[in-house]
Protein backbone atom coordinates (compact mmCIF):
# COMPACT_ATOMS: atom_id res chain seq x y z
CA UNK A 1 0.00 0.00 0.00
CA UNK A 2 1.30 3.75 -0.37
CA UNK A 3 0.05 7.13 0.40
CA UNK A 4 -2.13 8.54 -2.23
CA UNK A 5 -2.13 12.48 -2.73
CA UNK A 6 -5.32 12.75 -0.40
CA UNK A 7 -4.22 10.87 2.34
CA UNK A 8 -0.59 12.52 2.46
CA UNK A 9 -2.00 16.05 2.24
CA UNK A 10 -4.73 14.77 5.37
CA UNK A 11 -1.60 13.12 7.11
CA UNK A 12 0.58 16.58 6.99
CA UNK A 13 -2.77 18.13 7.98
CA UNK A 14 -2.87 16.13 10.93
CA UNK A 15 0.93 16.33 11.57
CA UNK A 16 0.56 20.33 11.36
CA UNK A 17 -2.28 20.45 13.92
CA UNK A 18 -0.08 17.84 16.41
CA UNK A 19 2.78 20.27 15.99
CA UNK A 20 0.97 23.24 16.77
CA UNK A 21 -0.71 21.72 19.54
CA UNK A 22 2.57 21.11 20.87
CA UNK A 23 3.66 24.48 20.31
CA UNK A 24 0.95 26.21 22.18
CA UNK A 25 1.05 23.93 24.80
CA UNK A 26 4.38 24.68 25.93
CA UNK A 27 4.81 26.78 29.02
CA UNK A 28 5.75 30.53 27.50
CA UNK A 29 8.22 30.74 30.58
CA UNK A 30 10.09 27.87 28.85
CA UNK A 31 10.41 29.18 25.36
CA UNK A 32 13.64 30.88 26.11
CA UNK A 33 15.82 28.04 27.49
CA UNK A 34 18.47 26.36 25.46
CA UNK A 35 15.85 23.31 25.44
CA UNK A 36 13.16 25.33 24.51
CA UNK A 37 14.61 26.89 21.62
CA UNK A 38 15.88 23.41 20.07
CA UNK A 39 12.19 22.74 20.19
CA UNK A 40 11.00 25.33 18.73
CA UNK A 41 13.52 24.77 15.86
CA UNK A 42 13.05 21.17 15.86
CA UNK A 43 9.51 21.27 14.85
CA UNK A 44 9.65 24.45 12.56
CA UNK A 45 12.23 22.42 10.37
CA UNK A 46 9.44 19.14 10.76
CA UNK A 47 6.63 21.53 9.82
CA UNK A 48 8.38 22.75 6.60
CA UNK A 49 9.45 19.31 5.16
CA UNK A 50 6.66 17.30 6.79
CA UNK A 51 5.42 15.91 3.38
CA UNK A 52 8.61 14.67 2.03
CA UNK A 53 9.37 13.54 5.70
CA UNK A 54 6.21 11.28 4.92
CA UNK A 55 6.58 10.21 1.43
CA UNK A 56 9.54 10.17 0.69
CA UNK A 57 12.00 10.27 3.37
CA UNK A 58 10.61 8.53 6.44
CA UNK A 59 12.52 10.36 8.67
CA UNK A 60 9.06 11.84 9.94
CA UNK A 61 8.38 9.73 12.49
CA UNK A 62 12.06 10.05 14.28
CA UNK A 63 11.76 13.44 13.67
CA UNK A 64 8.13 13.57 14.81
CA UNK A 65 9.54 11.52 18.37
CA UNK A 66 12.61 13.88 18.48
CA UNK A 67 9.80 16.85 18.61
CA UNK A 68 8.12 15.60 21.87
CA UNK A 69 11.14 14.53 23.37
CA UNK A 70 12.57 18.01 23.35
CA UNK A 71 8.78 19.49 24.25
CA UNK A 72 8.87 17.63 27.70
CA UNK A 73 13.15 18.33 27.87
CA UNK A 74 11.59 22.33 27.52
CA UNK A 75 9.21 22.26 30.30
CA UNK A 76 6.11 20.22 29.09
CA UNK A 77 3.70 19.89 31.82
CA UNK A 78 1.29 17.10 32.31
CA UNK A 79 -1.93 18.66 31.75
CA UNK A 80 -0.74 20.63 28.71
CA UNK A 81 0.88 17.18 27.18
CA UNK A 82 -2.12 15.23 28.55
CA UNK A 83 -4.44 18.20 26.29
CA UNK A 84 -2.49 17.77 23.87
CA UNK A 85 -3.21 13.49 23.52
CA UNK A 86 -6.65 14.59 24.21
CA UNK A 87 -6.90 16.54 21.52
CA UNK A 88 -5.30 14.38 18.82
CA UNK A 89 -7.46 11.36 19.57
CA UNK A 90 -10.52 13.86 19.10
CA UNK A 91 -9.31 14.06 15.12
CA UNK A 92 -10.89 11.47 12.62
CA UNK A 93 -8.87 10.97 10.03
CA UNK A 94 -9.89 8.73 7.10
CA UNK A 95 -6.80 7.78 5.24
CA UNK A 96 -3.99 5.56 6.02
CA UNK A 97 -1.54 8.05 6.63
CA UNK A 98 -3.66 10.26 8.95
CA UNK A 99 -4.48 7.29 11.32
CA UNK A 100 -0.85 6.38 11.69
CA UNK A 101 0.30 9.64 12.44
CA UNK A 102 -2.56 10.21 15.43
CA UNK A 103 -1.65 6.90 16.51
CA UNK A 104 2.04 7.45 16.50
CA UNK A 105 1.39 11.16 17.97
CA UNK A 106 -0.86 9.42 20.69
CA UNK A 107 1.66 7.01 21.29
CA UNK A 108 4.73 9.07 21.66
CA UNK A 109 2.50 11.70 23.89
CA UNK A 110 1.68 8.37 26.51
CA UNK A 111 5.93 7.71 26.48
CA UNK A 112 6.09 11.95 27.04
CA UNK A 113 3.60 11.56 29.68
CA UNK A 114 5.14 8.54 31.25
CA UNK A 115 8.38 10.33 31.91
CA UNK A 116 6.77 13.59 32.98
CA UNK A 117 5.05 11.39 35.99
CA UNK A 118 8.35 9.82 36.11
CA UNK A 119 10.03 12.91 37.20
CA UNK A 120 7.40 14.60 39.23
CA UNK A 121 7.65 14.93 42.58
CA UNK A 122 4.53 14.26 44.87
CA UNK A 123 3.92 15.25 48.22
CA UNK A 124 0.93 13.31 49.12
CA UNK A 125 -0.33 9.73 48.10
CA UNK A 126 -3.51 11.54 47.11
CA UNK A 127 -1.61 13.36 44.39
CA UNK A 128 -0.59 9.98 43.25
CA UNK A 129 -3.74 8.56 43.45
CA UNK A 130 -5.19 11.26 40.83
CA UNK A 131 -1.86 10.94 38.97
CA UNK A 132 -2.34 7.27 38.75
CA UNK A 133 -6.60 7.36 37.91
CA UNK A 134 -5.69 10.35 34.56
CA UNK A 135 -2.63 8.55 33.24
CA UNK A 136 -4.31 4.74 33.22
CA UNK A 137 -6.86 6.54 31.51
CA UNK A 138 -5.27 8.09 29.46
CA UNK A 139 -3.49 4.67 28.14
CA UNK A 140 -7.33 3.24 27.32
CA UNK A 141 -8.04 4.32 24.34
CA UNK A 142 -3.88 3.88 22.73
CA UNK A 143 -4.32 -0.15 24.01
CA UNK A 144 -7.84 -0.43 22.60
CA UNK A 145 -6.47 0.76 19.13
CA UNK A 146 -3.64 -0.99 18.91
CA UNK A 147 -5.66 -4.31 19.74
CA UNK A 148 -7.93 -3.31 17.07
CA UNK A 149 -4.97 -2.76 14.13
CA UNK A 150 -3.65 -6.03 15.37
CA UNK A 151 -0.77 -4.54 16.61
CA UNK A 152 0.90 -6.69 19.09
CA UNK A 153 4.27 -5.38 19.90
CA UNK A 154 2.49 -1.73 20.33
CA UNK A 155 -0.04 -3.51 22.63
CA UNK A 156 2.35 -5.38 24.53
CA UNK A 157 4.70 -2.15 24.77
CA UNK A 158 1.63 0.15 26.07
CA UNK A 159 0.49 -2.63 28.87
CA UNK A 160 4.41 -2.72 29.57
CA UNK A 161 4.64 1.38 30.24
CA UNK A 162 1.63 1.88 31.45
CA UNK A 163 2.53 -1.41 34.10
CA UNK A 164 6.13 0.53 34.76
CA UNK A 165 3.91 3.79 35.34
CA UNK A 166 1.68 2.39 38.00
CA UNK A 167 4.33 0.52 39.61
CA UNK A 168 6.54 3.55 40.34
CA UNK A 169 3.76 5.17 41.12
CA UNK A 170 2.46 2.96 43.66
CA UNK A 171 6.01 2.34 45.00
CA UNK A 172 6.09 6.33 45.41
CA UNK A 173 2.82 6.12 47.37
CA UNK A 174 3.99 4.32 50.36
CA UNK A 175 5.92 6.41 51.63
CA UNK A 176 4.27 9.71 51.37
CA UNK A 177 1.33 11.02 53.78
CA UNK A 178 -1.96 11.56 53.29
CA UNK A 179 -4.27 14.42 52.54
CA UNK A 180 -6.38 14.81 56.03
CA UNK A 181 -9.31 17.14 56.96
CA UNK A 182 -9.01 19.23 60.66
CA UNK A 183 -12.11 20.96 62.06
CA UNK A 184 -11.85 23.64 64.31
CA UNK A 185 -14.58 25.80 65.87
CA UNK A 186 -13.68 29.65 64.95
CA UNK A 187 -10.87 30.74 62.17
CA UNK A 188 -7.13 30.23 62.74
CA UNK A 189 -3.78 31.58 61.57
CA UNK A 190 -2.05 28.84 59.55
CA UNK A 191 1.07 29.62 61.98
CA UNK A 192 -1.11 28.58 65.13
CA UNK A 193 -2.68 25.82 62.42
CA UNK A 194 1.32 24.50 61.99
CA UNK A 195 2.09 24.66 65.45
CA UNK A 196 -1.12 22.68 66.14
CA UNK A 197 -0.79 20.10 64.07
CA UNK A 198 2.71 19.23 64.01
CA UNK A 199 4.02 20.70 66.64
CA UNK A 200 6.07 22.84 64.82
CA UNK A 201 5.63 26.84 63.16
CA UNK A 202 7.57 25.79 60.24
CA UNK A 203 4.53 24.42 57.99
CA UNK A 204 2.23 27.63 58.21
CA UNK A 205 3.58 28.49 54.59
CA UNK A 206 2.67 24.79 53.12
CA UNK A 207 -0.88 24.55 55.07
CA UNK A 208 -1.78 28.12 53.74
CA UNK A 209 -0.95 27.09 50.38
CA UNK A 210 -2.95 23.80 50.56
CA UNK A 211 -6.03 24.99 51.14
CA UNK A 212 -5.29 27.89 48.59
CA UNK A 213 -6.21 31.06 50.93
CA UNK A 214 -5.82 34.53 50.02
CA UNK A 215 -4.64 35.47 53.59
CA UNK A 216 -2.90 32.95 55.63
CA UNK A 217 -4.51 34.62 59.25
CA UNK A 218 -7.49 33.59 58.54
CA UNK A 219 -7.87 30.28 57.64
CA UNK A 220 -11.13 28.66 57.95
CA UNK A 221 -12.34 24.65 58.53
CA UNK A 222 -11.63 22.27 57.23
CA UNK A 223 -8.21 22.48 57.03
CA UNK A 224 -6.60 20.47 54.22
CA UNK A 225 -3.33 19.18 55.78
CA UNK A 226 -1.01 16.63 55.42
CA UNK A 227 -1.48 13.89 57.91
CA UNK A 228 2.59 13.67 58.86
CA UNK B 1 -20.26 33.14 76.37
CA UNK B 2 -16.98 32.03 74.09
CA UNK B 3 -16.35 28.38 74.54
CA UNK B 4 -12.95 28.29 76.37
CA UNK B 5 -9.49 27.43 74.16
CA UNK B 6 -9.23 23.83 75.45
CA UNK B 7 -12.56 23.10 74.13
CA UNK B 8 -12.00 24.97 71.06
CA UNK B 9 -9.49 22.85 70.13
CA UNK B 10 -10.38 19.89 70.27
CA UNK B 11 -10.14 17.17 67.62
CA UNK B 12 -12.71 14.06 66.86
CA UNK B 13 -10.61 11.51 67.74
CA UNK B 14 -10.01 8.93 65.23
CA UNK B 15 -7.81 5.80 64.17
CA UNK B 16 -7.26 5.15 60.19
CA UNK B 17 -10.60 7.41 59.78
CA UNK B 18 -12.72 5.28 62.61
CA UNK B 19 -14.00 7.87 64.75
CA UNK B 20 -14.29 7.27 68.70
CA UNK B 21 -14.89 9.05 71.42
CA UNK B 22 -12.52 9.27 74.42
CA UNK B 23 -13.01 9.07 77.99
CA UNK B 24 -9.41 9.26 78.98
CA UNK B 25 -6.11 9.26 77.53
CA UNK B 26 -2.50 9.45 78.44
CA UNK B 27 0.82 9.76 77.16
CA UNK B 28 4.17 8.54 77.82
CA UNK B 29 7.86 9.06 76.92
CA UNK B 30 10.64 9.88 78.03
CA UNK B 31 14.53 9.42 77.57
CA UNK B 32 16.29 6.01 77.75
CA UNK B 33 18.76 6.75 80.20
CA UNK B 34 21.84 4.50 81.01
CA UNK B 35 23.27 4.83 84.79
CA UNK B 36 26.63 4.08 84.92
CA UNK B 37 27.94 3.40 88.93
CA UNK B 38 31.97 3.26 88.69
CA UNK B 39 33.73 1.37 91.60
CA UNK B 40 35.37 4.12 94.40
CA UNK B 41 33.22 7.38 92.90
CA UNK B 42 30.62 8.95 94.25
CA UNK B 43 29.39 10.20 91.33
CA UNK B 44 27.33 8.51 88.91
CA UNK B 45 26.97 9.12 85.11
CA UNK B 46 23.56 9.18 83.78
CA UNK B 47 24.04 8.41 79.60
CA UNK B 48 21.24 9.53 77.18
CA UNK B 49 20.43 6.95 74.56
CA UNK B 50 18.03 9.54 73.18
CA UNK B 51 14.11 9.78 73.34
CA UNK B 52 11.62 6.81 74.53
CA UNK B 53 9.04 5.93 71.77
CA UNK B 54 6.21 7.41 73.02
CA UNK B 55 3.26 5.62 74.02
CA UNK B 56 -0.68 6.41 74.37
CA UNK B 57 -2.82 5.19 76.03
CA UNK B 58 -6.88 5.79 75.26
CA UNK B 59 -9.99 4.68 77.28
CA UNK B 60 -12.07 5.23 73.74
CA UNK B 61 -15.54 4.12 74.05
CA UNK B 62 -18.40 3.48 71.19
CA UNK B 63 -21.53 4.75 72.74
CA UNK B 64 -25.18 3.92 71.01
CA UNK B 65 -26.96 7.23 69.92
CA UNK B 66 -30.69 7.13 68.45
CA UNK B 67 -29.18 9.58 65.70
CA UNK B 68 -25.92 9.40 65.30
CA UNK B 69 -25.00 5.61 65.53
CA UNK B 70 -28.07 3.74 65.84
CA UNK B 71 -25.92 0.71 65.30
CA UNK B 72 -23.02 1.27 67.65
CA UNK B 73 -22.24 -3.03 66.94
CA UNK B 74 -21.18 -1.98 63.65
CA UNK B 75 -19.43 1.10 64.51
CA UNK B 76 -17.54 -0.95 67.40
CA UNK B 77 -16.55 -3.86 64.28
CA UNK B 78 -15.29 -1.16 62.33
CA UNK B 79 -13.14 0.21 64.99
CA UNK B 80 -12.12 -3.31 65.75
CA UNK B 81 -11.25 -3.99 62.00
CA UNK B 82 -8.84 -0.75 62.20
CA UNK B 83 -6.90 -1.71 64.85
CA UNK B 84 -6.83 -5.13 63.84
CA UNK B 85 -5.51 -4.48 60.43
CA UNK B 86 -1.93 -5.18 58.82
CA UNK B 87 -1.63 -1.96 57.00
CA UNK B 88 1.30 -0.42 58.40
CA UNK B 89 1.19 2.74 61.26
CA UNK B 90 -2.17 4.37 60.96
CA UNK B 91 -3.25 7.95 62.07
CA UNK B 92 -4.36 9.00 65.16
CA UNK B 93 -6.41 12.02 65.63
CA UNK B 94 -5.90 12.72 68.93
CA UNK B 95 -8.62 15.25 70.92
CA UNK B 96 -5.82 17.06 72.60
CA UNK B 97 -2.89 15.78 71.66
CA UNK B 98 -2.51 16.74 67.85
CA UNK B 99 -1.85 13.93 65.12
CA UNK B 100 0.51 11.26 65.09
CA UNK B 101 1.19 8.18 62.57
CA UNK B 102 1.36 5.21 64.78
CA UNK B 103 0.77 1.24 65.46
CA UNK B 104 -1.22 -0.36 67.81
CA UNK B 105 0.55 -2.39 70.18
CA UNK B 106 -2.67 -3.79 72.38
CA UNK B 107 -6.08 -3.23 72.50
CA UNK B 108 -9.13 -4.39 74.83
CA UNK B 109 -12.87 -4.22 73.86
CA UNK B 110 -15.27 -4.51 76.96
CA UNK B 111 -18.86 -4.64 77.09
CA UNK B 112 -21.09 -4.61 80.32
CA UNK B 113 -24.38 -5.22 79.60
CA UNK B 114 -25.68 -5.46 82.92
CA UNK B 115 -24.58 -2.16 84.02
CA UNK B 116 -24.84 -0.60 80.72
CA UNK B 117 -26.05 -1.72 77.54
CA UNK B 118 -24.94 0.17 74.10
CA UNK B 119 -21.64 0.65 75.10
CA UNK B 120 -18.77 -0.67 74.13
CA UNK B 121 -15.25 0.29 75.97
CA UNK B 122 -11.58 0.29 74.64
CA UNK B 123 -8.66 0.31 76.24
CA UNK B 124 -6.28 0.57 73.90
CA UNK B 125 -2.22 1.41 73.77
CA UNK B 126 -0.62 2.82 70.43
CA UNK B 127 3.30 3.26 69.99
CA UNK B 128 4.93 6.03 68.00
CA UNK B 129 5.20 4.20 64.47
CA UNK B 130 8.43 6.48 63.70
CA UNK B 131 10.44 5.46 60.84
CA UNK B 132 13.33 2.91 59.59
CA UNK B 133 16.74 4.10 61.18
CA UNK B 134 18.88 2.86 58.47
CA UNK B 135 17.80 3.34 54.66
CA UNK B 136 16.72 0.35 53.03
CA UNK B 137 17.00 -0.49 49.37
CA UNK B 138 14.42 0.44 47.42
CA UNK B 139 14.34 0.04 43.52
CA UNK B 140 14.62 2.79 41.36
CA UNK B 141 11.21 2.78 39.56
CA UNK B 142 11.24 5.86 37.88
CA UNK B 143 13.99 5.10 35.28
CA UNK B 144 12.16 1.62 34.68
CA UNK B 145 9.62 3.88 33.46
CA UNK B 146 12.07 6.28 31.74
CA UNK B 147 13.96 2.72 29.69
CA UNK B 148 10.32 1.42 29.15
CA UNK B 149 9.35 4.42 27.46
CA UNK B 150 12.27 4.98 25.24
CA UNK B 151 12.23 1.91 24.36
CA UNK B 152 8.72 1.95 23.15
CA UNK B 153 9.68 4.70 20.85
CA UNK B 154 11.00 2.53 18.23
CA UNK B 155 8.24 -0.43 18.60
CA UNK B 156 5.99 2.41 17.44
CA UNK B 157 7.77 3.68 14.65
CA UNK B 158 7.39 0.07 13.58
CA UNK B 159 3.96 -0.67 14.03
CA UNK B 160 2.01 -2.29 10.75
CA UNK B 161 -0.02 1.25 10.14
CA UNK B 162 3.90 3.12 9.59
CA UNK B 163 5.03 0.06 7.70
CA UNK B 164 1.58 -0.46 5.65
CA UNK B 165 2.39 3.50 4.09
CA UNK B 166 5.29 2.32 2.20
CA UNK B 167 8.19 4.39 2.68
CA UNK B 168 11.10 3.06 4.76
CA UNK B 169 11.67 4.24 8.23
CA UNK B 170 15.45 5.06 9.42
CA UNK B 171 16.37 3.84 12.54
CA UNK B 172 15.57 6.25 15.97
CA UNK B 173 17.91 8.50 16.75
CA UNK B 174 17.53 9.90 20.11
CA UNK B 175 17.17 13.37 20.43
CA UNK B 176 20.29 15.80 19.80
CA UNK B 177 22.72 12.89 18.88
CA UNK B 178 24.87 12.56 16.31
CA UNK B 179 23.29 9.69 13.27
CA UNK B 180 25.38 6.76 13.28
CA UNK B 181 26.87 7.27 16.81
CA UNK B 182 25.94 3.61 18.60
CA UNK B 183 25.25 5.83 21.72
CA UNK B 184 22.33 7.76 19.77
CA UNK B 185 20.18 4.68 18.10
CA UNK B 186 17.73 3.48 20.25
Amino acid sequence: MTITNTALNEGVSIGTGVINKLLAALPSAASNFPSGTSFVAAAGKLLESMASEIAVTGAFWVDLANVFELARKAGMTYASMDSVRAATEALTPIGNAGQAIQDYAIQMSLVELSQILAATTFTSRDGIDAALTTVSAAFLGAIETAANNFDWASYQTLIALRGAVAIDLNSREQTLPRIVFFNFPVTRPALWLSQRIYGSGDRAVEIAAENNVSNPLFMASPIRALSS
Amino acid sequence: MALPLWRQNLQPASFRGVPFFVHTDAKASGRRIVEHEFPKADIPFAEDMGRRARRFRVAAYILYSPSVTPDYQAARDNLINALESGAGPGLLVHPTLGVDMVVVDTFSDTERLQEAGGISEFEIEFLEAGSTAFSTPVANTNAAVNTTAQAAIPTFQSSPSIASLGVPTPPAILPGATPGSPLGTL
